[in-house]
């Protein structure tokens, strides 16, 4: 969309946020108009930083009467291009929205503004209430919590408690038109303790990219924090027995984590640990992705994680995961290193796959008994474009469901990697599609992909809620419900 | 290979991930112009962006909104910390050199320009004549080293020369030396900046030139060793020096480092008792760039009655003072914004005195306590040693 009169637009813009929270400074916009994927940059017109949400709902009424595209932005981590504002607009930065509103220690639940990060949870959980635990997840610090659970982003504990999106209470929203709507049991009382028993109107905000309104409060669930987290980690060989000792743990529902990533330990067997503790998911000490597999065993890491109130329950626990790792990886070779403590204080994690300076996958979820049938197809195209492996899957809620994860940390600056990178995702998003398996935090060409592919009558529901939501089609367009250009 | 070809690299593998934007494991605010202006061009990841985006031909060094966003940087090295990807250790070179190429291109803020004009009529960055570079030390009856030998020297540097409200901080760092039965001398008016700041806001020339002179100058005085008091000064003598491949035949030291040895040789005893709550900011210049953090603390837990409380953001994780590489003379209100947000902090410990070990940190901590009304004191900690003796 051409923004007319971008002077007088920004001038309104002022009048709204303050001046000095308006952007149209070529050297800010630049820095908006990108991400870590190889996704083509696209350049804002204007970044605005809204305090409150009498100032997002005064944005929004503006963007509407002048059909200016609105872009919700937090820390533009998504590995999805998912703030690249495709067709111009507002980047409503939301940084300063940065407020915990409410901690309800009995009933388990806190509610945050958009630009609530994951260090600012660690902060408060270790300060004033050490007893309970969120769902980290990979993503740096300075990632958004309502970001990660908005785009169903999982969580370390994602075998037990499923994604973040599901540990979602309720929500405040200001709809592209401006209004402001409460979702979940906040609709009717003054508590955030649950999205039912009503009509469950949460799915109209969580998994669309910020393309039918801007969550200005979320309410997610606490956990529990074990007294005893213990970890324990294997090198496996083979794809079967590998997927099929993950998807047995999963559905045992005996682990909080059970994730397998398929990494290259530098083709390497038997495994260095020490290597491949620096090597850790594609970052560490590598400098490219590129990287010319010798012939050898398809290798995994597999970190099983088992979080106890008892020696006792540890120790039963342990009994089970001994028996199915004898039974599931019989006949393979596998090592076991010595079970470590984990300690759940290091979460979040400063990222290592960010080292190369581009970050890009096509995460997914779909079925577990998909996983074998999919890792075959999927492992070999990394070797194909010459890159270095980096798939993970883990189970989510007892296993129902899981995740497939190829994942590529990849030089920026060094353009045939990044070429064969960009093919790379094209193909791998094909062929996991063809596994059955739908990404999350969809790239834009994912998202049409899926739309041509998926049921016409569902892309027809998507596209009729989002005109409903959106009639000027103002929120991150080009996306979900407006792929139809 | 020019400027922007070295530095390009570094802009391009920046993974945009924002780790850069708060202390890692305190996740506390890191970046005094990030923090105050919210716009990504103002943090880490936003200058190694103008880095690409200059390589692009997208931004220009004459979009003053981009030298805004590079000079607002105070090169605190905060972001070094927080980086857990590949420019790392490379933002404020990145940063520099931006600021290099800036100069050569004839883009220089006119705050700077009047530094640089002062550094070549008076060889100090602070608009004060020459000849009044020695008149902190009147009284004190020092060796010349310009005509004399002395074993160890000791520099002033601009802030401590030219600023009488701190010209105690000098004073007492002489007496100190000198209760210790160390030979120490002085330029005078003879001594000159280091260049450092110079450098900081692009203009290497001035580091050379000046580099070259205080080389020499020691080198011919024949001094064991040059003990400085400002922080910026050591970091630009340690790190910044070597470039000119000329052999320093002296050690150099921080007033915090020499004392420290002094008194662990037990040439320095504190007798006195001094009844303070204090909390210590570390410049960072002494911290971050040459990694002094414990000698400053050593100091302060040997004087007795001294009841020393950290601040969270302390050591590599210290949030600046606001006064580094041309900030307080180019954007003052960010300077003192930045130093107000350190005083609330050291308020918040219950400690009733500041301490820190560089006179531009207590200068601008010290304007920002007379323009917002606060109520702390503010030391060096040579002054503090000063009193247990």
């Amino acid at each position: 969309m051409e923004v007319k009169d971008k002077e007088k637009i920004a001038a309104e813009l002022e009048k709204i946020v303050g001046a000095e929270h308006v952007s149209t400074a070529q050297a800010d916009l630049y820095s908006y108009s990108r991400d870590m994927t190889q996704n083509k940059p696209s350049w804002p017109d204007f970044v605005v930083m809204p305090d409150g949400v009498e100032e997002v709902q005064g944005v929004m009424r503006l963007a509407n009467r002048e059909k200016i595209p609105v872009i919700p932005y937090t820390a533009g981590a998504s590995i999805g291009g998912l703030t690249i504002p495709l067709k111009g607009g507002i980047i409503l930065d939301l940084g300063r929205m940065n407020r915990l509103i409410e901690f309800n220690e009995p009933d388990r639940y806190m509610i945050v503004e958009p630009a609530f990060t994951f260090g600012d949870l660690r902060r408060l959980l270790d300060k004033e209430y050490p007893h309970l635990h969120y769902g980290f997840c990979m993503a740096p610090p300075a990632s958004s919590c309502m970001s990660n659970a908005l785009l169903i982003g999982f969580g370390y504990n994602s075998n037990s408690l499923g994604t973040n999106a599901d540990n979602v209470n309720g929500m405040e929203v200001v709809l592209p038109t401006g209004e402001v709507v409460k979702i979940g049991s906040c609709a009717v009382s003054p508590y955030w303790s649950n999205r039912g028993p009503l009509p469950d109107l949460a799915g109209l905000f969580l998994g669309w990219q910020g393309a039918t309104g801007v969550v200005t409060k979320i309410a997610l669930q606490v956990w529990p924090r074990h007294p005893f987290s213990q970890t324990r980690l294997l090198f496996t060989t083979g794809i079967r027995p590998t997927c099929t000792l993950l998807r047995r743990v999963s559905q045992t529902q005996i682990c909080e984590q059970a994730v397998a990533f398929a990494s290259e330990l530098e083709g390497e067997w038997p495994p260095d640990p020490a290597r491949w503790a620096a090597s850790e998911t594609g970052g560490g000490g590598q400098t490219a992705a590129t990287f010319d597999r010798p012939p050898g065993p398809d290798t995994f890491s597999v970190l099983l994680r088992v979080e106890v109130d008892s020696e006792d329950e540890l120790k039963a626990k342990n009994a089970l995961l001994d028996v199915f790792i004898k039974e599931e990886l019989k006949g393979t070779e596998f090592i076991e290193l010595p079970a470590q403590w984990t300690d759940m204080a290091q979460f979040p994690t400063r990222g290592t796959s960010e080292h190369l300076g581009g970050l890009t996958w096509i995460g997914t979820m779909g079925p577990v008994s998909q996983w074998i049938k999919a890792m075959e197809k999927v492992l070999p195209l990394f070797d194909k474009y010459r890159l270095r492996r980096v798939a993970g899957i883990c189970g989510f809620r007892g296993g129902h469901y899981g995740m497939l994860r190829p994942i590529v940390a990849y030089n920026n600056s060094d353009p045939d990697e990044v070429e064969r990178v960009e093919k790379f995702m094209q193909e791998i998003l094909q062929v996991v599609l063809d596994c059955g398996f739908v990404p999350y935090k969809a790239h834009v060409w994912a998202v049409e992909e899926m739309m041509r592919r998926g049921d016409p009558n569902w892309v027809e529901l998507l596209t009729r809620v989002k005109k409903m939501l959106d009639p000027n089609n103002i929120m991150n367009p080009g996306r979900y419900g407006d792929t139809r250009g | 290979m020019d400027v922007l070809d070295a530095v390009t690299e570094w802009g391009t593998r920046c993974a945009q991930c924002d780790a850069c934007k708060s202390f890692y494991r305190l996740y506390l605010p890191s970046c005094p112009p990030g923090h105050r202006f919210r716009f990504n061009g103002y943090f880490a990841t936003g200058k190694l962006m103008i880095a690409r985006g200059l390589k692009e031909g997208v931004l220009s060094l004459e979009d003053d909104d981009v030298l805004e966003r590079l000079y607002t940087c105070m090169a605190c090295r905060a972001c070094h910390e927080n980086c857990g990807g590949f420019p790392r250790e490379h933002i404020v070179d990145v940063i520099e050199g931006l600021r290099q190429m800036a100069v050569s291109a004839g883009c220089m803020l006119p705050a700077h320009g009047v530094m640089i004009e002062s550094l070549k009529k008076n060889d100090n960055v602070l608009e004060k004549p020459k000849e009044e570079r020695g008149a902190w030390a009147e009284g004190l009856d020092l060796k010349d080293i310009t005509t004399e030998k002395a074993d160890v020297v000791y520099r002033a540097g601009c802030m401590l020369s030219f600023e009488p409200e701190v010209w105690v901080v000098a004073r007492d760092a002489i007496g100190l030396l000198q209760q210790a039965g160390v030979d120490v001398g002085i330029e005078g008016k003879e001594e000159n900046c280091c260049g450092g700041r110079a450098y900081e806001i692009g203009h290497l020339a001035e580091l050379t030139k000046y580099a070259e002179h205080n080389i020499e100058a020691y080198n011919n005085a024949g001094a064991s060793k040059v003990i400085v008091s400002c922080s910026d000064g050591l970091s630009h003598f340690k790190l910044l020096y070597p470039q000119v491949n000329i052999k320093m035949n002296f050690e150099v030291l921080h007033m915090v480092e020499y004392l420290d040895q002094l008194i662990k040789e037990g040439k320095l005893k504190f007798t006195r008792k001094v009844p303070m709550k204090v909390t210590y900011h570390d410049p960072c210049h002494l911290g971050r760039y040459a990694g002094i953090y414990e000698p400053p603390r050593d100091i302060l837990r040997s004087i007795p009655g001294l009841e020393l409380i950290e601040m969270e953001r302390s050591r590599q994780y210290s949030w600046c003072c606001g006064a580094g590489a041309g900030v307080k003379q180019a954007y003052p209100d960010l300077a003192l914004w930045t130093a107000e947000e350190r005083i609330k902090e050291a308020k918040d410990t219950g400690a009733t005195a500041l301490v820190t070990s560089c006179p531009w940190c207590e200068r601008n901590f010290k304007d920002a306590i007379k323009e917002f009304g606060e109520k702390i004191e503010v030391y060096d900690i040579t002054e503090i040693a000063r009193m247990a003796i």
